[in-house]
């Protein structure tokens, strides 16, 4: 039962943790050509996602400030405007 | 506690330990100074009990003169593995050690022997113990050496031991019901009321849990027992708590705890001491002689199903650590109501690429080319025709022309490669970057969700300010930035 299930889906779960692991920016070692250590726990991956994440999102908080910095220097017109407006809004 | 301790790590180097050390100490710090005691007891019981005549006799004398000779953890060198884990799992230890008993030697004679262990523990009354064997060969037989079991019986005592073995057994015996009725009996009549209400209140919480027939053997039990509580309330809802958890795993401890208090339980059981001592302490100490006991009674079934149990508990604290980080990833990702581990992992890697989408995208806006490819020119020119489909009209609906556009743009880029406009030259930085990003995204529509983000209007804009912005700034960016938006792609590509 339970066994049944986290069969069916231990696959896809793998699955999802290694792409995951992919999009992780890990210290590979380039020079072994990228060779992947898959030596990540399922909990530290997750760590390291949630890390992640939240790096991104003060990047994502730090370009927008640039990014409407910048806008103060425009044209309110131009599309760069509305580019980077449109950025910031996303 | 430090003398106990001691005293358990050297009985386990001696004995081959199957590995519970740490956990194991802690617990035995209490448990050990106690078995001695307890085993001496047992073994003495036990061997007139036991020796009943069979041919394993000689494995029960092997024990006593183990015991008698050494400390009782010596003895329960087949339990000791059992009383290391019995930190973790006393139930199970003490299943285990029965059914352990039992399947080495003679049924009879381990099972008696194994009984008198345990119940030396609460030594509440003898004729309890003849009870409590049966009991707790019920409960805790894992073999079907039941008939073994219940010979033996005459000789263990402490009903409120057999009692604890059922109350940790619960799940797995029917045979508990039978033994919770002699042991409400026993309890009833037994010193060991105080662990007796104990394990009535354990077995309540037992029997609300398992829901089964076990149950009602525990409701048995712990009617009787309930008269008896009163003052091991406290040690009972210890116990309760863990046999909720415990309760239904059999071969496996469902947790440190609940095991550690089925043995709190044993320990009240033993005589009374339990009232004694304080709840914390007794229920460890307890918990330890108790395993100890069902350690030395059954060496092999013990040993497995104490190596099961351990091997449970870190299995379930590995998932405990994996779920709370699950939900911390939950609470990142915007507008995630999925609960289970797939879809969530699933949002989680579709965020993430949005993100890093995004943010390459706002470096382009910043005027700063994260990466560039310089050799991606063909993909700019290509980029540029493609996008001068659309971008003529101003950002329209973020989400509606990314689809539109990406489509386009894709296949835009596979296909007019040899284009070479004009346009080119000032968009190339910016325009690379997009270039390969939408190249390498053929999904960013699905980020736009996350950002309402007009994706594939940008890049012909973007391109336009890039172009406004100075070059050099574009050029000192496009090392850094090609660096990562390989690396960007590639992990995207992947």
């Amino acid at each position: 039962m339970s066994s049944r299930r986290s069969r069916i889906t231990e696959d896809e779960i793998n699955e999802l943790i290694s792409k995951l692991q992919s999009l992780l920016p890990e210290s590979r070692r380039r020079s072994l050509g990228r060779v992947v250590e898959l030596q990540a726990s399922a909990s530290k991956l997750l760590k390291e996602t949630c890390n992640y994440i939240k790096n991104l999102h003060r990047e994502v908080d730090d370009l927008s400030e640039r990014l409407s910095g910048l806008m103060d220097n425009m044209e309110m017109n131009s599309f760069e405007a509305e580019i980077v407006r449109s950025l910031l809004r996303s | 506690m430090n003398d106990c301790v001691p005293d358990w790590k050297m009985e386990d180097d001696s004995r081959p330990f199957y590995g519970l050390p740490v956990t194991n100490e802690k617990k035995c710090m209490g448990y050990s100074c106690r078995p001695e005691n307890e085993l001496t007891e047992l073994l003495r019981r036990n061997r007139h009990g036991v020796l009943h005549g069979q041919t394993n006799h000689k494995a029960l004398p092997a024990i006593f003169e183990s015991k008698q000779t050494q400390k009782p953890e010596s003895l329960l060198k087949c339990g000791d593995s059992v009383v290391n884990s019995s930190n973790f799992i006393d139930e199970e230890e003490a299943t285990s050690w029965f059914q352990y008993s039992l399947d080495n030697s003679m049924d009879k004679e381990l099972s008696e022997f194994f009984y008198g262990m345990p119940t030396a523990e609460i030594i509440s009354t003898d004729k309890a113990m003849k009870e409590d064997s049966n009991v707790c060969t019920k409960k805790s037989c894992f073999h079907p050496h039941d008939n073994v079991m219940l010979s033996p019986k005459s000789s263990l005592g402490d009903s409120a031991t057999v009692v604890k073995f059922s109350n940790h057994r619960k799940p797995r015996k029917a045979d508990l019901v039978s033994e919770n009725r002699k042991f409400c009996e026993e309890a009833s009549s037994s010193e060991a009321v105080v662990g007796m209400a104990d394990s009535s209140s354990l077995r309540k919480i037992l029997s609300s849990v398992c829901g089964s027939n076990q149950a009602q053997n525990e409701a048995e039990v712990t009617h009787a027992l309930s008269s008896v509580k009163g003052a091991k309330d406290s040690l009972s809802r210890s116990t309760l708590d863990h046999l909720e958890a415990n309760t239904y795993e059999p071969a496996i401890t469902s947790s440190s705890g609940g095991s550690r208090r089925s043995s709190t339980k044993h320990g009240l059981k033993r005589k009374g001491r339990n009232a004694e001592e304080s709840e914390g302490q007794s229920e460890e100490a307890e918990y330890e002689s108790a395993e100890a006991n069902k350690a030395a009674q059954r060496p092999a079934s013990g040993r497995r199903s104490r190596s099961a149990e351990i091997h449970n508990l870190s299995e379930r604290r590995r998932r405990d650590k994996i779920n709370e980080k699950m939900r911390a990833l939950q609470e990142l990702i915007p507008h995630c109501n999925k609960s289970d581990k797939a879809s969530m992992l699933d949002e989680a890697i579709e965020y993430l690429k949005s993100l890093q989408l995004q943010l390459q995208i706002m470096w382009m806006g910043n005027g700063v080319a994260p990466m560039l490819f310089p050799s991606i020119q063909q993909y700019v020119s290509c980029m540029g025709n493609a996008m001068n489909h659309h971008s003529m009209t101003s950002i329209p609906n973020p989400v509606q022309p990314p689809k539109v556009s990406s489509d386009i743009q894709s296949t835009t880029l596979g296909t007019s490669i040899s284009n070479q406009p004009h346009v080119c030259p000032p968009q190339g930085p910016n325009s690379i970057n997009f270039a390969t990003q939408m190249h390498n995204f053929h999904i960013p529509e699905q980020y736009s969700s996350y950002f309402g983000f007009p994706q594939m209007q940008m890049p012909p804009q973007v391109m336009n300010i890039c172009t406004y912005g100075p070059q050099t700034m574009q050029q000192n960016q496009m090392v850094a930035a090609v660096d990562k938006q390989q690396h960007t792609n590639n992990k995207s590509s992947i």
